[in-house]
């Protein structure tokens, strides 16, 4: 019987290894290595292992079966325990392996072991967990709902907290798909958000429109009188010859923002200018010595350089800007500026100071949709001093470099293929129980359940299988999330200005809770419908027969 | 041999409270009526008459066997009496219920507490992860009856079927016979008018199923319940006052057993077979008596004073009537012979329609 369960693994796990392992290589377009077919080998190989150490106890019940009528006594099965201690051990070694070595440190192009094995030992081990706490604590229920009223909910945990190892299998089949459907969800929103946060910090608005370097846009070049653009900030933007602190005369990116604008401009986007409080003051009615200081945020390099702290205050020579400056924050990162020392002030307070009107070189511009090509002509119209930069196409270029896009094929052909199998899992688990129980249903319909009540035993008996899969999932995936998403180097495929943080979107999340949940009830009404509508006469009968 | 006095007392009628007990048969009763039934069953695109016209009627309390071959139709009949199934045509009423008339919610509420069943296979009569306390409750759970009312009825059920000690035990640590007590237990939980039992002891050695009726007929007294055996085999008939024959899908003959006070002194049971007449006049002659007097198509009738004489159609006719000729006081006439009067065995032709001699 071994030897038969052992040739049906082989002839069921061969052919999809290798169909995995094409199937992968179309759509992920990468060249194969060595590494690839010893991967899907390991693969098929720990299947067919699986399998038949599934297949062990019923081979040797059978051959030492002489009393049919007795259930199998229980024992401590101590060749499971040791294998699913060693499950445990091995994916706690590599959570602490990978842990400590991090991910990113593997040469790119080679297997890297660690990657490759934790997760799916981590999945594993969850799923031995969940397998065995599953009946226990289904007994406890089963303890609890003894005395209720009604037959439904007690039939079905009793009949759920007796089901074999193998009619719990879909657990680990639904935790398995789940987590990694939860896994993939978070690395592409997480990867959505880097790329649309580092368009936003590259363009700094929807659009922006430049001047040509040294000069200023022209005064006729006034966006907001187009339909369809509805914010507009402007920026005066110069190099300044900066002293202050040990500092003489280092030449500096000043940027001068409509601080107002700015912030409408950038509301509920990655780009958080936080401008300090002192931005928002009016101009005082002073200038030059006499007037106060002006509040400047600057650049973490240029603070360390001139031993510069909050408080400290700093001039522009030759800048026709006689006011004094004093330091109010000082920042790692800013907004658009190209050298690493750099000075954030606020337009209003530089122009009182100029005492003259600064034509912007700069302008933001948020857009609503459709107010880009007209935008774009008016552009145009001033190409020689003024260029245009948008914030979606280069959005989508991010999106849609061939590595992002095989990365997404991938993620949404393993998460179809494992729902998918999941969802074949279950159906095959759901009909093999029915039929198994055909019988049982049919006695409790002769007892005087309704159809409705002999559905409602089968979804009650098959939700907790789901749930306790979902759920484990659900933890599983989010778990891998926290310990490979910030060591996975996605900053490779998240642009010039990468800034990844984890992003769990609940709805993708719910989703792929729901999907399952419903694609599992449509299976038991169809299983129930085809029961209703089966001879009952002739389904009691059945055994006999 | 002693000659029986004419004292006669029926077997297993509901007599009362064998052991003092306070299970009170039921009032009203589960008497059964089919009249003319008829079902039809469509096989691809064969149509297959399992019962054509049959005619019983069971009265409340008793405790009755209905035997025949395989596909006689008394699974069909044991089907539409417990609402699996509807017959095609005719008439039949269980304890007040017409069954041709009854909705689907009726009909679940019909099996749930008019009826109670037991299968043949004993380990298919209870659900194996409860214990047997549980599976007796379970009927009860179904009818919305409280957790202390139905503990309390399903262990003194357990009590009466002789497995109180077993209560506790799931049915795979039970043997067949004991599974079997259990699942009675079960069938009658909801107090039910009738039980129809499907050859419940099919599987069981012969000890065990002497258990097993003595389990039945104690539930039958006790309880009053209508009891309906089905079963080929004819030793089970033995069990039973009343054994009706089916064949081709109609009742053929009937057996009736009463236990006889003899002089001396000494109760013994005769059994009695008669033929079934039913409402259309037909009559099924036993296959051993055809084949003993070689009747074949037509068989001549003889209307006598106090019977009717059959005799095999090879006499030349003495009038121009080749059907039927009268004598004085008498009536012959040609019938045809039943066909397909082949499933019946039967080891002595004389033995029937006699006393089948005492048993003490």
């Amino acid at each position: 019987m071994l030897a038969g369960r052992l040739g049906e693994a082989v002839a069921i796990v061969v052919p999809a290894a290798l169909l995995g392992c094409l199937i992968a290589m179309v759509v992920v377009s990468a060249r194969t290595s060595a590494g690839t077919f010893l991967g899907a080998s390991l693969v098929a190989a720990s299947t067919v292992f699986i399998l038949a150490a599934v297949a062990l106890p019923d081979a040797r019940s059978t051959a030492h079966d002489d009393a049919p009528r007795r259930a199998p006594v229980r024992a401590l099965e101590p060749r499971r325990l040791v294998l699913e201690c060693g499950i445990l051990a091995l994916a706690v070694a590599s959570v602490v392996a990978l842990r400590g070595r991090g991910i990113a440190s593997a040469p790119l192009g080679t297997v890297d072991p660690f990657l490759a094995a934790a997760p799916a030992l981590v999945g594993l081990a969850a799923s031995v967990v969940a397998l065995r706490a599953y009946p226990v604590a289904l007994a406890a229920v089963a303890a609890t709902v003894g005395g209720s009223r009604g037959p439904v909910v007690p039939l079905a945990v009793r009949s759920a907290a007796r089901g074999t190892v193998a009619g719990r299998l879909p657990i680990l089949v639904v935790l398995t798909a789940s987590a990694m459907a939860v896994l993939a969800s978070i690395l592409l929103a997480t990867l959505e958000q880097a790329q649309a946060a580092s368009a936003w910090h590259a363009v700094g608005a929807d659009v922006r429109i430049e001047a040509a370097a040294g000069r200023a846009l022209p005064p006729q070049l006034a966006p907001d009188v187009l339909p369809g653009v509805a914010t507009t900030a402007g920026a005066y933007r110069f190099e300044g010859s900066f002293s202050g602190g040990s500092t003489r005369q280092r030449i500096v990116d000043v940027l001068a923002i409509d601080v107002p604008g700015y912030e409408r401009i950038t509301a509920g986007s990655p780009v958080d200018p936080s401008f300090p409080a002192a931005f928002h003051d009016p101009a005082p009615p002073g200038v030059g010595d006499d007037a106060p200081p002006i509040p400047a945020v600057i650049s973490a390099s240029l603070a360390q350089a001139a031993g510069l702290a909050a408080g400290d205050p700093f001039s522009f020579i030759g800048s026709g800007m006689e006011a004094p400056f004093v330091v109010t924050d000082i920042r790692s990162a800013g907004l658009d500026t190209r050298r690493q020392d750099w000075v954030l002030l606020p337009l209003a307070r530089i122009q009182a100071a100029s005492r003259r009107e600064l034509q912007p070189q700069t302008i933001y511009a948020t857009l609503q949709p459709g107010a880009a090509p007209p935008l774009r002509d008016l552009v145009a119209q001033y190409a020689s001093v003024a260029r245009m930069t948008e914030r979606q196409p280069l959005f989508d270029r991010l999106a849609t470099t061939p590595l992002m896009v095989a990365v997404r094929g991938g993620f949404a052909v393993a998460v179809a293929v494992a729902l998918g199998y999941s969802a074949l899992a279950l159906w095959a688990a759901l009909a093999l129980a029915i039929a198994s129980r055909r019988r049982d249903l049919a006695l409790l319909r002769t007892m005087g359940l309704s159809t409705r009540e002999v559905l409602g035993v089968v979804m009650v008996e098959q939700g907790p299988l789901i749930v306790v899969g979902l759920a484990g999932g659900v933890i599983v995936g989010l778990a891998l999330a926290v310990l490979l998403v910030p060591a996975m180097g996605l900053e490779g495929l998240a642009g010039a200005d990468p800034r990844i943080e984890l992003v769990i979107d609940p709805l993708a999340v719910a989703l792929i809770g729901v999907v399952p949940i419903a694609a599992v009830s449509l299976l038991v009404l169809l299983a129930a419908w085809a029961t209703r509508r089966a001879d009952l006469a002739r389904a009691v009968r059945v055994a006999d027969r | 041999m002693t000659e029986p006095r004419a004292e006669l007392i029926e077997l297993d009628r509901p007599g009362g409270h064998a052991d003092g007990g306070d299970h009170a048969p039921l009032e009203g009763g589960g008497r059964i009526v089919c009249e003319n039934l008829v079902k039809i069953y469509k096989v691809a695109d064969l149509e297959v008459v399992a019962l054509q016209g049959l005619d019983l009627v069971v009265q409340p309390g008793e405790m009755l066997a209905i035997v025949g071959a395989s596909g006689s139709g008394k699974s069909t009949l044991l089907h539409i009496l417990g609402g699996l199934d509807v017959p095609s045509a005719g008439r039949a009423s269980v304890a007040g219920h017409d069954l041709t008339r009854m909705s689907g919610r009726d009909r679940t509420r019909y099996r749930r507490t008019i009826i109670g069943f037991v299968w043949q296979q004993t380990a298919r009569n209870l659900l194996p992860y409860l214990t047997a306390l549980e599976n007796v409750e379970l009927p009860m759970s179904v009818d919305g009856i409280g957790g202390t009312e139905r503990r309390a009825r399903a262990a003194e059920l357990l009590e009466l079927v002789g497995m109180g000690h077993r209560a506790d035990a799931r049915p795979d640590r039970l043997s067949g016979g004991e599974q079997q007590r259990v699942a009675l237990a079960v069938a009658v939980a909801n107090r039910p008018r009738v039980l129809l039992a499907d050859e419940p002891t099919g599987e069981l050695d012969g000890q065990t199923s002497e258990e097993v009726f003595a389990v039945l007929r104690r539930i039958n007294a006790e309880l009053g319940t209508t009891t309906v055996l089905v079963t080929h085999d004819p030793l089970v008939s033995e069990q039973v006052s009343r054994t009706v024959q089916i064949r081709d899908g109609r009742t053929s003959s009937e057996t009736l057993r009463r236990r006889q006070l003899h002089d001396d002194g000494e109760h013994r049971v005769t059994a009695e077979e008669f033929a079934v007449l039913d409402r259309a006049g037909r009559l099924q002659l036993p296959r051993a008596h055809i084949e003993a007097l070689g009747l074949e198509h037509r068989v001549r009738l003889r209307l006598e004073d106090d019977h009717i004489g059959v005799w095999p159609d090879r006499e030349v006719p003495t009038t121009a009537d080749p059907v039927i000729r009268r004598a004085p006081q008498t009536t012959e006439s040609a019938v045809p012979a039943p066909a397909g009067a082949d499933d019946e065995p039967e080891a002595d032709p004389h033995a029937r329609y006699r006393p089948q001699g005492d048993r003490s």
